[in-house]
């Protein structure tokens, strides 16, 4: 369980600074934009897509229905291979897990590829404490680091910002001349890379899949920087939340490009990797340890509920970019490491709901993340999973209690219902032009939140039912 | 009113309507529409008495006790009626169709009657298409003939839950007099969603100001929505941004 | 108690009462065009991808051509290839005397960071998406592929294979043995700062596939 911290300011707070935010729109518009259009090419020319589709679910909840014993039989496979296999219950195990390998393997300093799982649990900092250096190397994150930021998008991590503030950064934090021309970026960002990655002993990353078959752990990226945090440092370090699992090589080979597809409308990404072990001998190139940290941290409690279906994801961001919400208000506002509809079922779920009850409320339920998802799940039926849990277990604003019960009161009493709808159209004509209420000072709780925003119409004088019974007689 | 043959004795020409509360309170011109629509197709509609809500507020803010109520009390109403049942709204239709199901699984004596009325539930233009078929598109008129430019507004309910997503462009298509004008990215939620907009009216608005201006840069007339929630949300929307754009209900075009 | 067995235990708890969708009780296998067609016609797709990834291709009739081609690429670069048993079309001599400077072994880091370009053969490649599979080895060493600026990937028409399940099922007997297994589809590339496409950022900016008969 994990509740905000007291600096995050209140989800209202921050939703409307990112939606008063026309900077941080146009760029998450734009960017979602081209991701959403890209997914639909690709989706467009997979042949049988659906039937992939149908494949990649099947494996997922294959993989959580037996979850047990596929844990187990990926840990003895792993182990033959010559990875060492070790579990986490919650961030504080998991941090003090590689900080225990690093010491006993006498690491310094640390490479990082870009891992969700190692945001969620606040590794760096734990690490750093420890004397450990840790620099990032995927691109955006690399960014965020300099910024001392936080990503706000799975896969674009910087979608937030525009080039010249990237260049802004390295020029304050890396002495460079100033330029905001990407290939220029980048170059700067290799070159400085690259030294970090010659130099490291240590190599962590996640794992975007654990396969049970082989024992073996699935990474992707398209810069290259997983196949130097996982090439170079002589000690290598997964960290993978235990839903991550694969059953078969087939099931991985399906699941990582339909991965690609949902992601960025690629076939498939660049530097697609297994990493099967450390290297074979002396004159052979790899680690020469390879460490799995299988973490659970909320995991298995979700598994226990009603929310189970989210531990399918594969974090594609596919649900981020067609969700209206997601693209009015970029990740930031989420204020946890997953946003989007798939974060604001998996951050309650994962911390607990108080103090992130808020994040399943802020859908209007469309639906489009559904009719995206590669593995298909229930994105709307979870949020509303959720909403019925924050009502049962977490106080609820008196007001909304008593609304909600007058609801229910009144529409199971039609008559009763009749009436208090003429005294809503006295309350309202009172405060009307031409049929319609305007944003007005004074106007009480749900009418203050509608007239914020559009203007609220007043009920009609004579109802559908007043018509029906006067040209049909009450029958 | 239409004239109609209507054939008491044959119960496929009969149908229950179900105005729902919004239609009823705030758009009851929509629900007139719908039901002379019907009767002119040779329809006998009926309104079982006493029908208010299908409990979609109270369900969709995690009341599940509160929702249960009302929409058992509005189940079992139907469940004592016969025949199809016509709903014009697209997200009560879905309550009744998907939801339902949900939140009564843990009464599994109750979802016979839920599942029995769920299968007869049917949004407005999904029943006309469907026992009328789909109707055959006109011919232009008289070209110096103004057509009305009308942008067609896909509910979220209606188009990914229920998966109606035909009909209604077909139904509007198949009139002379209006020219169906594409809109940018017309798949994207409003962002009415019920008790959001208000609970979330800093969101809800600004999914708001994307459509609004999407439909004025579309050049349309009007918007037609099968959904009382979105039409209030892009009425009440337009207004307030002073767009002359009109909000009907697809029924009152078509009528 | 250990955190294994309470998270083992925590996951069979779990299973008791958690919410899963219903699994089909079978589903179809996949089809693929690509794989009921003729061999003949992956030649073209393989190119056609890599193209369209901004990939150099060379496609060359005889050995000796290819011999030519990859003369001509590393000719007076320090190279970082593959050993010279694990090359195609005995192209280990071909590196040793046009390069400046070879390394096809184990080798340090600093020298390792300093090669220009890298040369390996290929495990498969594959047609549908441009990909090449290369397994890590002793004798196929990793940095060859992911260290210099430039990669020069020389395939064999036999090296083809439709897609990635056919490529999985070749390579099946191999992937146990090895530490890794790796595949390459185009140049690196990221698209981070403002989803404008930059190439090179960590491994390889350039990519060249030397494709023999």
């Amino acid at each position: 369980m994990s509740a905000p911290e007291a600096a995050l300011p209140p989800f209202a707070e921050r939703v409307r600074a990112a939606v008063g935010d026309a900077h941080l729109h146009e760029a998450i518009d734009r960017a979602t934009g081209q991701l959403q259009a890209r997914r639909a090419a690709a989706f467009a020319s997979l042949e049988a897509a659906d039937l992939v589709r149908d494949h990649a679910r099947a494996a997922k909840l294959e993989v959580l229905a037996n979850l047990d014993t596929l844990l187990e039989q990926f840990e003895a496979n792993a182990r033959a291979n010559g990875i060492a296999v070790h579990w986490a219950r919650d961030a504080a195990e998991a941090q003090q897990l590689v900080v225990e390998i690093a010491r006993a393997a006498g690491c310094r300093r640390a490479v990082k590829a870009k891992s969700m799982v190692t945001e969620e649990i606040h590794l760096n900092p734990a690490l750093e404490a420890a004397g450990l250096r840790v620099v990032e190397t995927d691109l955006g994150e690399y960014v965020v680091q300099l910024r001392a930021d936080r990503p706000s998008h799975i896969i674009l991590p910087i979608i937030h910002l525009t080039k010249e503030d990237v260049g802004r950064t390295m020029e304050e934090r890396l002495a460079v001349p100033y330029t905001s021309v990407p290939q220029e970026l980048c170059a700067l960002a290799r070159a400085r890379l690259r030294a970090e990655f010659l130099e490291a002993d240590l190599g962590i990353s996640g794992g975007n899949f654990a396969i049970v078959e082989s024992g073996s752990i699935g990474l992707v990226s398209n810069e290259g920087n997983i196949r130097m945090v996982t090439t170079l440092p002589r000690v290598h370090v997964a960290l993978v939340g235990i839903e991550k699992l694969v059953p078969t090589l087939a099931d991985w080979e399906r699941t990582v490009q339909v991965l690609a597809r949902s992601a960025t409308g690629q076939k498939i990404t660049v530097y697609t990797t297994l990493v099967n072990g450390p290297r074979r001998s002396p004159s052979d190139e790899g680690p020469e340890q390879v460490h799995v940290i299988l973490l659970d941290h909320g995991r298995s409690a979700t598994l226990a509920g009603d929310e189970a279906e989210i531990l399918a994801c594969i974090r594609c961001g596919a649900c981020l970019n067609v969700c209206p919400v997601f693209r009015n208000i970029g990740g930031h506002a989420y204020g946890d490491t997953y946003p989007g509809p798939m974060g604001a079922v998996l951050t309650p779920s994962l911390r607990g709901l108080p103090g992130w009850e808020e994040l399943p409320q802020a859908s209007s339920l469309c639906g489009a993340c559904r009719d995206v998802c590669p593995v298909r799940i229930d994105l709307p039926r979870l949020l509303l999973s959720l909403r019925a849990k924050a009502v049962e277990r977490e106080p609820v604003a008196l007001a909304q209690r008593l609304l909600m019960k007058a609801y229910a009161f009144l529409a199971t009493r039609p008559r009763l219902l009749r009436l208090a709808m003429k005294c809503a159209r006295a309350f309202a004509l009172r405060r009307a032009r031409d049929g319609w209420v305007a944003r007005s000072p004074g106007l009480p709780g749900l009418l203050r939140g509608w007239t914020e925003q559009r203007d609220w119409k007043v009920p009609a004088a004579r109802t559908f039912d007043d018509w029906w019974e006067q040209r049909r007689g009450s029958a | 009113m239409a004239d109609a043959t209507p054939h008491p004795s044959n119960p496929s020409r009969r149908v229950q309507f179900f105005a729902t509360c919004l239609v009823n309170d705030f758009l009851p011109e929509a629900g007139i529409a719908s039901v002379e629509l019907l009767e002119s197709a040779g329809i006998v509609v009926e309104r079982p008495r006493g029908l208010t809500c299908c409990g979609q507020p109270a369900y969709n803010a995690g009341f599940r006790a509160e929702a249960k109520r009302v929409a058992r009390r509005t189940f079992e109403l139907l469940a004592r009626t016969e025949g199809p049942i016509v709903v014009p709204s697209g997200s009560c239709a879905d309550m009744l169709v998907h939801q339902g199901e949900e939140l009564f699984r843990d009464e599994p004596d109750f979802l016979a009657t839920v599942r029995a009325v769920a299968a007869r539930v049917r949004e407005l233009t999904q029943f006309l298409v469907e026992r009328l078929g789909a109707p055959a598109p006109r011919a232009a008129a008289a070209p110096e003939r103004p057509r009305t430019k009308v942008a067609y507004h896909p509910s979220c309910h209606l188009a990914r839950g229920l998966g109606v997503t035909k009909a209604p462009v077909d139904l509007l298509a198949a009139r002379a007099d209006f020219e169906l004008v594409p809109v940018a990215d017309a798949d994207e939620c409003c962002g009415f969603g019920g008790l959001f907009s208000v609970k979330q009216p800093a969101i809800s608005g600004a999914m708001l100001d994307r459509k609004c201006r999407a439909l004025e840069a579309s050049g349309a007339d009007v918007v037609a929505s099968c959904d009382a929630g979105c039409l209030l949300q892009l009425a009440g929307g337009m207004r307030r941004r002073g767009l002359s754009l009109r909000a009907c209900h697809v029924a009152e075009l078509l009528e | 108690m250990e955190a294994r067995e309470e998270i083992l235990g925590r996951v069979r708890a779990a299973l008791r009462t958690a919410r899963l969708p219903a699994r089909p009780a079978s589903l179809s296998p996949i089809p693929s065009s690509l794989e009921a067609a003729p061999p003949e016609t992956w030649r073209a797709r393989f190119v056609a991808e890599l193209r369209a990834l901004e990939v150099a291709v060379h496609e060359e009739a005889t050995p000796e051509a290819v011999r030519a081609r990859v003369r001509a690429l590393v000719a007076g670069r320090r190279v970082r290839s593959w050993a010279s048993a694990a090359l195609p079309y005995d192209l280990g001599a071909t590196l040793a005397e046009a390069s400046a400077s070879l390394l096809d072994g184990a080798a340090e880091r600093g020298a390792l960071a300093a090669a220009e370009v890298g040369v390996t053969g290929v495990d498969a490649a594959i047609a549908e998406t441009g990909s090449l599979a290369l397994v890590a080895a002793p004798d196929r060493p990793r940095t060859a592929s992911l260290l210099p600026p430039k990669h020069v990937a020389v395939v064999r028409r036999a090296d083809l294979v439709p897609n990635l399940r056919s490529a999985l099922a070749r390579l099946r007997g191999a992937i146990p043995a090895a530490s890794a297994l790796h595949l390459v589809t185009g140049p690196s590339r990221s698209a981070d700062i403002e989803l404008q496409l930059t190439l090179g950022v960590h491994g390889p900016g350039e990519l060249v596939v030397v494709l023999g008969p």
